[in-house]
């Protein structure tokens, strides 16, 4: 049903529904509010991803907002009185000695690593099967969904020479129906 | 008894006037596509699609029935494209890389046209329109509208003189423009010459996009319905470099739309459910251990209705 829905919401978006899909969608919006929020969502991400621009808010909207703000109404809470709070020397002092002896072990750190015959840290874990067995790292690094959707793309148009590159953005829209 | 006779007399008039229409509509699209094969031209054309615009110089030549045509970039990146042999190659300046495709979808970088016009009726209904002035040559306006949902709308803008398609443009369900194809200047030139690349073939690090040609019969499904006046245009086995296993790709096309099945083993990340990219609409099912992509600038009834007819050969 989900992901019938959001199919169906997806072709109303490209105005590909027909009259009798329209009406079933309409009824569904009906019983089922929700969906019009919906709706709004789906044609706001479309209109972003399509146009590469950001939504500007009507100037209406800002003064709707002002005026909100205006209307709420105002509580005089009394305010809690913030003490403020007086670090001893004694406190400072202790401060600055543990940030000295922090910059110093860093440092020492830092000479050590540029001694010879130190062994390198372990920065990342290499699986050596991987190495051994080119076959099975082919298995193991899968081009992307989107990637394939993007070779697919290149064997069937040519868009590639007409404009130098696909022009490729992640999906636009996707209803998925699992 | 007269009014009956005037009656008959009348709707033979407009049936005739009907036929001689769709007749002069069918010539003027033949003789384009001859224009097209035969004529040597060049100009500067503008392509349009999913938001973008890239202007480009065109050259086309024919000489003893060998068609040549080339593309040349004016913006970056930098590129020029040429289709010779029923290959193309495209060649990034700044890279020296060059991709070739040895079984382009497209016979022309300009438009697709069906061969045979009058078999394409059954699905489309053409309109003459009336004339307008492209790059500033008179031309006959066509409409071609689709008779059922599988399709789009396009039309076509055609020379008067040397009937060389001078614009074209292809609009969505909701009529809104998802591709236009316009030539700002253009000229005839009839001297079988189109200046050769400058790039040298060793320098180039060529990418080829391999694919083996084979007979429908040897795919490992089955097309069980596609729409009407669609029919398979090749079926190959493709091997990319980007693609980590081989992958099998069946073409459609009605002439002026085409649609591509490609079916491969299941990845672990595939999602089914429908993806759209501007004019290309595309939908992903998983059968058994394979997924099926049906993608194509169709609307996405075609590609759901091509998909649900998929199945797995035995």
């Amino acid at each position: 049903m989900n992901k019938d829905i959001n199919q169906t919401i997806s072709q109303f978006l490209d105005d590909e529904l027909d009259h009798a899909e329209l009406d079933a969608l309409l009824t569904a919006i009906k019983n089922k509010p929700e969906l019009k929020q919906q709706i709004n969502r789906y044609q706001m991400m479309t209109q972003v991803l399509k146009d590469d621009n950001g939504i500007q808010a009507s100037t209406d909207f800002l003064d709707g907002i002002n005026k909100q703000i205006k209307q709420e109404p105002h509580y005089l809470l009394p305010q809690k009185v913030v003490e403020k709070r007086v670090i001893p020397l004694w406190q400072k002092a202790s401060f600055a000695v543990a940030a000295s002896v922090a910059c110093v072990a860093v440092i020492m750190s830092q000479q050590s690593d540029l001694q010879p015959g130190n062994q390198f840290q372990q920065v990342a874990v290499v699986d050596t099967k991987l190495i051994a067995d080119p076959a099975q790292s082919k298995d193991v690094v899968q081009p992307s969904q989107h990637e394939r959707f993007k070779a697919y793309l290149q064997a069937h148009n040519d868009d590639l020479y007409t404009h130098g590159s696909l022009n490729v953005h992640p999906l636009a829209r996707t209803a998925s129906y699992r | 008894m007269i009014y009956r006779v005037f009656l008959v007399f009348l709707l033979s008039i407009t049936v005739t006037f009907v036929n001689a229409t769709e007749v002069k509509v069918q010539q003027i699209m033949e003789n384009m596509s001859q224009a097209m094969k035969t004529l040597d031209y060049q100009g500067t054309v503008a392509f349009f699609k999913n938001g973008r615009l890239d202007t480009m110089k065109y050259f086309h030549s024919c000489n003893n029935g060998n068609e040549l045509e080339r593309l040349l970039s004016l913006n970056s990146p930098m590129r020029e494209v040429i289709r010779e042999s029923g290959k193309v190659r495209c060649v990034f300046k700044k890279t020296n890389e060059t991709v070739v495709n040895d079984h382009p979808v497209s016979d022309s970088f300009i438009i697709d046209l069906p061969e045979n016009f009058s078999s394409i009726q059954s699905v489309y209904s053409f309109k003459t329109l009336d004339e307008e002035s492209v790059a500033m040559l008179p031309a006959h306006v066509i409409s071609i509208e689709p008779k059922d949902q599988y399709r789009y709308k396009r039309k076509v803008w055609i020379d008067k003189v040397y009937f060389l398609p001078l614009k074209s443009e292809v609009y969505d369900l909701a009529g809104r423009t998802v591709e236009q194809v316009v030539f700002t200047d253009i000229q005839v030139t009839n001297n079988h010459k189109v200046d050769k690349s400058e790039a040298k073939e060793k320098d180039l690090a060529i990418l080829d996009y391999q694919a083996e040609l084979l007979a429908i019969e040897k795919a490992g499904i089955v097309l069980e319905k596609y729409p009407s006046n669609y029919h398979i245009v090749f079926f190959d086995q493709m091997n990319r470099d980007d693609l980590d296993k081989s992958v099998e790709h069946i073409l459609l096309s009605d002439g002026f739309s085409s649609v591509s099945v490609y079916v491969e083993a299941k990845a672990k990340d595939t999602k089914e459910g429908i993806q759209v990219l501007g004019s290309v609409k595309s939908i992903t099912k998983i059968i058994g251990d394979f997924q099926v992509t049906v993608l194509g600038e169709v609307p996405v009834k075609a590609v759901q209705f091509i998909v649900q007819g998929i199945k797995l050969k035995k």
